[in-house]
């Protein structure tokens, strides 16, 4: 006998529950078995980024061998202002000693001054000797004197060709400044650096007053030009040619 | 005659002295070191030129001209400006704040006679 509907119903029914409570066994099993998957995956990955990180830590200490990081205490701006100040102190040792060479200079100068008005009368007794006593032995010293003002001219012509260099090489030290000025324009670019980054990281510190920062420092090969230029604008500046 | 150099760099203050005593202008020099400092000297010692730097930490050089000449005891003391400040626009900024001449360093002692000559009317 064919069962009836309500049986096929009821049949259906028991197998759709059947079903269900199979495939909600089936899904719990499933989820459990994802979840502890997935924890395993969590604990996988985490595994992973560690070893990942040490790796990048591995590379990066790899990166940083041999690089020798400033100590504290070797502050960039401060190493350049000492730099400058060093640099002014021996150029002034140096000043110093250009002074001292140069008032030697002036000593010696000094002294054949002091000489010379003594050699000229000599020479004249002497040119009157000779003059009127031609057969002396006197001649012979004329002679030798002769030399000896010729040295003393040549002493003379030296130490002003001391002096000179001594001069020139005073006025060579000006570079000393130019560059001084030059180092200034890099720890103004440096400054401005540190601005930024303090003002990024709101962080603060004290600032030294400094000097206006040079804009323009002339090249040497330039400077004849230059020159030129100051003076025919300050003609123009004269002729009120400027406004 | 009475000189001062206004530079914070002392080896161009001696730079400038020697020159000064080079090519005859050497008979008193005062020194200071930057604008202010320039100012306080002033106050007790008249002067019959002023060389000074601009670029100067305190008071630079520009500033320091510019309360010269609005200074009814000082506005007509000439001054030199003598810097490594290159640029026209610089210069033309130098002139009419006050300045009587100008030197672009490095300088030779001819041309720092030549200039001091023209602001004191000694030359064209």
């Amino acid at each position: 006998m064919a069962p009836a509907q309500d049986d096929i119903d009821a049949l259906i029914a028991d197998f759709q529950k059947s079903d269900k409570d199979e495939v909600e066994t089936l899904i719990d099993d499933f989820s459990k078995q994802e979840g502890e998957k997935l924890e395993i995956e969590e604990k996988e990955e985490t595994l992973l980024k560690e070893e990942a990180k040490d790796t990048e830590d591995e590379v990066a200490g790899e990166k940083l061998k041999g690089v020798r990081l400033p100590p504290q205490e070797h502050k960039v701006i401060d190493k350049l202002d000492e730099i400058n100040k060093e640099s002014e102190e021996k150029v002034n040792r140096l000043f110093e000693k250009l002074e001292a060479i140069s008032a030697e200079v002036d000593e010696i100068e000094g002294l054949i001054e002091d000489i010379k008005p003594f050699v000229k009368k000599h020479k004249e007794f002497m040119d009157f000797f000779v003059e009127h006593f031609p057969k002396t032995s006197i001649k012979n010293n004329y002679e030798y004197f002769k030399n000896i003002m010729n040295i003393l001219d040549e002493i003379e012509n030296k130490v002003n060709s001391v002096r000179d260099n001594t001069f020139e090489a005073m006025e060579i030290l000006q570079f000393q400044d130019i560059t001084r000025q030059k180092i200034e324009r890099v720890i103004s670019v440096i400054q401005a650096l540190r601005d930024y980054l303090n003002n990024w990281f709101a962080s603060s510190y004290d600032n030294v007053p400094r000097a206006r920062v040079a804009h323009t420092i002339v090249d040497e090969k330039e400077k004849e030009k230059v020159d030129k230029e100051v003076e025919e604008i300050i003609k123009q500046m004269q002729r009120g040619e400027v406004k | 005659m009475k000189i001062i150099t206004i530079d914070d760099s002392s080896t161009m203050r001696r730079i400038i002295k020697n020159t000064l005593k080079r090519i005859g202008y050497g008979d008193e020099i005062l020194e200071a070191e930057n604008g202010k400092e320039a100012l306080e000297i002033l106050e007790n010692n008249p002067v019959d030129l002023i060389i000074t730097d601009w670029n100067m930490p305190v008071m630079d050089g520009l500033t320091f001209v510019k309360k010269i000449r609005s200074n009814s005891k000082f506005d007509d003391v000439p001054i030199i400006m003598v810097t490594t400040e290159a640029a026209k626009e610089d210069i033309i900024t130098a002139l009419k704040a006050g300045v009587n001449n100008y030197i672009v360093k490095p300088f030779t002692p001819q041309v720092l006679k030549e200039k001091i000559e023209q602001v004191l009317g000694l030359k064209d």
